[in-house]
């Protein structure tokens, strides 16, 4: 079961779980817990700021991306294809995947422990595997091969250009 | 670069100039200033054989190779 961090953040930000009322834990299977509030701890503030940085540092990451994406679909549309600037470009993709999965991975391990934290709930035990997922590691992986690729097509494009 | 390019000293020896030449050999002028300016990356047979052709001379007059003092 893979924790939904956005879920969770807007879980805890709601006003009814900073004033003991009740809260919520959503999970993106879809799958809602409610807990009582006699049952809710107030939680690790430093593990929360922590989770916090980490969820807000993806955004950043994920602009940038979303940037260097852009400049090189206009880079595409003016014809310029196999440059040495798009092959810089799509490494920085790259890399800024791996950045992103690295933070992700941190994230969710962050938030699982403040989850378990949180909750005190008699004859209830909260455990959590963790399992990292690899999937955007491996992308990541694959655009900077790609990127490489990319860049030994544009010096052979350079070459031929300047071969009279 | 190791290989410097001498195209101009043979040009003006030949009086001939980067349009003409151009002309001449059939490449265009942007090619052929990319040569005299040495940023070529190759040169084809092709179009050595007919600069020499048309200046009259041999590949070592255009060309010189000059050793790197890292390569030693």
């Amino acid at each position: 079961m893979t924790l939904n961090l956005y879920s969770l953040l807007n879980s805890l930000f709601n006003p009814d779980f900073l004033g003991h009322a009740s809260t919520h834990v959503s999970f993106a299977t879809g799958l809602t817990f409610k807990i009582a509030p006699e049952y809710a701890n107030p939680g690790n503030s430093a593990l929360f700021v922590v989770l916090a940085i980490l969820g807000f540092i993806t955004t950043p990451i994920s602009m940038f991306i979303i940037y260097q994406l852009r400049a090189l679909f206009q880079a595409f549309t003016r014809k310029q294809l196999l440059m040495l600037q798009n092959a810089k470009r799509i490494r920085l993709i790259g890399f800024a995947t791996v950045v992103a999965w690295a933070f992700s991975v941190a994230a969710d391990f962050v938030g699982r422990s403040y989850v378990i934290n949180s909750f005190n709930i008699p004859g209830v035990e909260l455990t959590s595997t963790f399992v990292p997922d690899f999937f955007m590691l491996f992308l990541g992986i694959i655009v900077l091969v790609i990127a490489e690729i990319y860049r030994m097509a544009a010096e052979i494009r350079e070459e031929s250009d300047f071969t009279i | 670069m190791a290989i410097r390019v001498h195209l101009d000293r043979v040009m003006l020896e030949n009086r001939k100039s980067l349009t003409q030449l151009a002309q001449d050999i059939d490449i265009t002028m942007s090619n052929l200033s990319i040569l005299k300016n040495n940023r070529a990356k190759a040169i084809r047979f092709s179009t050595l054989d007919a600069l020499c052709k048309e200046l009259g001379c041999q590949p070592g007059d255009i060309f010189e190779y000059i050793p790197d003092e890292s390569d030693d």
